[in-house]
């Protein structure tokens, strides 16, 4: 176990057009990667077929062994297989282990509780909001973070978990050195200097491409002991890892939504079935709890609410706030409802006052509330 | 023989008067039009030689040269027909040379020697009397338009004989063969006319804010961005701006009329318009539609929304290009065009009211109907250019109405309150800014900004804090101190308070343009 058959294993991880299966294949007859690369075409030939074996000479010639691989430390990129200590035992559980995984920063800590939290890329600010939430006090509670970096609710959470100083591991559907979407490439930065990893196990290069991401799903489910969906709708990806996460017999949390939210729809339905429903991430705290056997998680009581105590009248007016955007009108008209007649010169104020105390913001004359804590 | 004439003409906008020569000579017959003649004037030749054969006038077989000065204009339009024809049947003799003193001719001639109106007629008119001319002679159907310049007699004539007739009259008794023409159309024009038919405010349900902001950019002239969901009544809060803003003034009708007249617009009944204008061209429109466009440029939409409204609806949609050419009119409140025929400078002096989708779908912030990624909404977004968005001061949404707000029988606030209110702060506004080259709030440039909109010590900490808290750029203080300035101005005038400044913040382009 050197670093010369690393280049080796490498090598055969590049290779086109040939998938685990073919690897698993491959290594029942030669036994190792290195008598493959050695191997001449006439017997190559025998297990797979002619176009195939071709290919891989083809590539093979191009290949620098030593080169490619060192090329790869030099981008501060680590290559595990199944054969090196390090590979993550969660993934080796799984019914078809991946047969290498490629991380830049670190790996996940076997000993360390594990908590996915995904859902839509076009999220509403209400899954926002609870992705934020959750996973700040999961990160506070010592879990790992497990997503996908995506758009919306995966980099919300993720993003969330480095404010807390937590660590979480981004697994990605292209290569670890390429950040999709490349809107987080600050995060990208975040996650690594966090102590975290961005995680994959795809070879460094490849672009993100719609059959790689079930794949991502899987690892995603795979590195994690339970999975909270935040928002999802009816048809969505996350379903993906849902189903990998049932398969790999996972726990699984969804945060329930209002009946008419087209986004929660798919977290409703989890819930009729029976998954979890996270009311608090203290729900998931616990099971996790229960999971590890672990006593007590200190840090829960530490958490301290953030919010100072509003004065009278704008906690009045917070509460004819939501989380989902609203424009004054709106909130006026809420307001008469309620047999609260202010006028529109009165509430503007107001209004600002409390995006000034960052209980509020506005975007482009929409007000909606922005809480730190339940 | 030889006579002259005296006609105008338009270049770009400016206006200028023409000697029309003629001279006949023995030599071989024929009829030349000399001194730099676009090809509509060079036809004007073979017009007016029919235009007399068939007003009974025999042309004399010798050599007619027609020299239009100043020679170094090009001249185009067909308003020399007239005057060419005058001046060559003055060289004939059929005319007495002394009867075309003081006069300016201006008209189109068909063969059959009726008269036709032309473009450009006011401001023409309105350079005469600048230059001492007493008396324009020009078709029937622009008797109405020139007599809207004020010293000046106006006589419509309807052909060419009619002109012949008239002139070898004996001055006593001209005008009864041809009375002048009156107008009526300064004294059509009362202060605050409206023709009663116009949309109102009233006949909106709810969209307090939406309105609060038309009222808050008719008091100080600000832009105004609309945002919000299809069927929202973004277009009906538009047109409903020109009913608040104050009534043009003779000045201002008089430069709005003479833009008309030049891209002929201008309703023959009556030509005086006395009602701001509204353009909103489609966004398909052309840069050249926009600004002003051709060889000589004919006025853009940009100028023809002069002293009133230019309502862009679904800004994202217009062509990059095209919105970037509003950059100059919006900070200079005029255009400039370079051709190779020289520069042009229009006024264009309009408040800009934008109206657009907040996403490619429309509905977003409503996740459960929009599914537009950040990204496609960046996109979206970034079709209106940094420059434009920074001139637009007040940014305001509106919401999807509610049935129960149709239902209503609440009518909210009508066009005359909120006219009202709009004149009592440009009144304020009128004494603020004696004697300096502002004439409103939405004017004031960046260095006049503080001194204009002093703050108290409070209200200094508040702004501050606000800059901090809420993230503002430089750009957004003044827009926010200006706006401030108008709802300050719309309450009573005084000194900009805590109240107006929250409330001016509300209505800055908030993070949707800033991500």
């Amino acid at each position: 176990m050197n670093e010369q058959d690393k280049a080796y294993r490498f090598w055969i991880h590049n290779l086109p057009g040939v998938g685990d299966r073919t690897i698993e294949k491959l290594l029942l007859t030669f036994g190792n990667e290195k008598a493959i690369y050695e191997a001449d075409e006439k017997i190559l030939n025998r297990i797979l077929d002619k176009e195939k074996t071709k290919k891989i000479f083809e590539f093979t010639a191009k290949w620098d062994l030593q080169g490619a691989y060192g090329k790869l430390l030099e981008q501060k990129i680590r290559f595990f297989t199944r054969k090196d200590k390090e590979y993550p035992c969660r993934l080796r559980r799984l019914k078809h282990p991946p047969y290498g995984i490629y991380c830049i920063g670190n790996l996940p800590q076997e000993t360390t509780p594990a908590a996915a939290i995904i859902g839509a890329r076009e999220c509403s600010e209400y899954g926002s909001f609870v992705a934020r939430a959750f996973a700040g006090k999961l990160a506070s509670a010592q879990i790992t973070v497990i997503s996908g970096m995506a758009r919306g609710i995966d980099g919300i959470a993720q993003q969330s978990a480095v404010h807390a100083g937590g660590t979480t591991f981004a697994v990605l559907g292209c290569g670890v050195d390429v950040c999709y979407p490349a809107s987080n490439k600050g995060l990208y930065d975040q996650i690594i200097s966090a102590g975290g990893g961005i995680l994959s196990v795809f070879p460094p290069g490849t672009m993100p491409q719609k059959r790689n991401f079930p794949e991502r799903n899987r690892i995603v489910a795979g590195l994690s002991d339970v999975l909270l969906v935040v928002e999802a709708r009816q048809k969505s990806g996350t379903w993906i890892t849902v189903d990998m996460a049932l398969d790999q017999g996972k726990n699984i949390y969804a945060v329930p939504g209002r009946l008419t939210d087209r986004l929660s729809d798919g977290c409703n339905l989890l819930i009729r079935q029976g998954a979890g429903i996270a009311l608090s991430p203290e729900d998931l705290i616990r099971e996790i709890e229960v999971l590890a056997n672990r006593k007590e998680v200190a840090a829960l009581e530490e958490v301290p609410t953030l919010n100072p105590v509003p004065a009278k009248q704008q906690d009045d007016l917070l509460s004819f706030l939501d989380f989902a955007p609203h424009t004054a009108d709106e909130i006026l008209q809420k307001m008469k409802q309620h047999g609260k007649e202010i006028s529109l010169q009165q509430l503007l104020p107001e209004l600002i006052m409390l995006c000034m105390k960052g209980q509020a913001k506005q975007e482009a004359g929409y007000y909606m509330k922005i809480e730190t804590s339940f | 023989m030889f006579s002259t004439v005296i006609s105008g003409a338009v270049y770009g906008i400016d206006s200028y008067l023409v000697h029309v020569e003629a001279d006949l000579s023995s030599g071989l017959p024929c009829f030349v039009i000399v001194g730099n003649p676009g090809s509509e004037v060079r036809e004007a030749g073979e017009r007016v030689r029919i235009a007399l054969k068939n007003s009974d006038i025999q042309i004399p077989p010798m050599h007619i040269a027609v020299n239009i000065s100043p020679g170094d204009i090009r001249k185009a339009g067909t308003g020399f027909d007239l005057p060419v024809a005058v001046a060559v049947l003055a060289a004939m003799g059929k005319i007495p040379p002394e009867s075309l003193k003081e006069k300016l001719f201006l008209g189109e001639l068909s063969l059959d020697g009726e008269l036709k109106p032309v473009h450009g007629v006011l401001p023409i008119v309105t350079c005469a009397v600048n230059k001492g001319i007493r008396q324009v002679i020009v078709p029937e159907e622009n008797a109405k338009e020139a007599a809207i310049v004020r010293k000046m007699k106006v006589s419509g004539a309807v052909c060419l004989k009619q002109v012949i007739e008239y002139l070898k009259q004996p001055e006593k008794t001209q005008d009864q063969f041809l009375p002048p023409t009156k107008t009526t159309a300064h004294e059509d024009m009362p202060p605050g006319n409206r023709s009663g038919k116009e949309p109102d405010f009233g006949e909106i349900q709810g969209q307090e804010q939406a309105k609060q902001a038309a009222l808050i950019a008719a008091a100080g002239f600000h832009h105004m961005l609309i945002v919000g969901p299809p069927g929202a009544g973004k277009t009906m809060l538009a047109k409903r701006m020109p009913s608040i803003l104050p009534p043009l003034s003779e000045q201002e009708s008089l430069e709005v009329s003479a833009l008309y007249s030049i891209s002929g617009k201008l309703n023959r009944g009556s030509p005086l318009i006395c009602q701001r204008p509204f353009l909103s061209p489609h966004h398909t429109i052309s840069p050249q539609a926009l600004a002003g466009g051709g060889k000589v440029p004919r006025p853009g939409a940009v100028s023809l929304a002069h002293r009133g409204i230019l309502f862009l609806d679904e800004l994202p949609e217009f062509k990059r290009q095209t919105l970037d050419l509003l950059r100059q009119p919006l900070e200079e409140k005029e255009i400039q065009i370079a051709r190779s025929s020289g520069f042009f400078t229009y006024p264009a002096d309009m408040m800009v009211i934008g109206a657009m989708n907040p996403c490619p779908c429309g509905y977003y912030p409503d996740r459960n109907r929009c599914r537009c990624s950040p990204s496609e909404i960046h996109q979206y977004l970034s079709h209106l250019s940094g420059p434009i968005l920074d001139r637009i001061d007040l940014c305001v949404p509106v919401p999807k109405v509610e049935i129960s707000q149709l239902q209503s029988k609440v009518r909210g606030m009508g066009s005359k309150e909120m006219r009202q209110q709009v004149q009592k702060a440009r009144h304020y506004q009128k004494i603020r800014y004696q004697n300096t080259r502002y004439r409103f709030n939405a004017d004031l440039e960046a260095g006049d900004v503080e001194k204009y909109c002093a703050l108290g010590n409070r209200e200094r900490d508040l702004l501050e804090n606000l800059f901090h808290s809420m993230d503002f750029s430089a750009r957004t203080y003044h827009r926010i101190l200006k706006v401030a300035r108008t709802i300050a101005d719309l309450e009573d005038g005084g000194k900009i308070r805590e109240t107006h400044l929250m409330q001016a913040a509300c209505y800055r382009p908030g993070d949707l343009f800033e991500r």
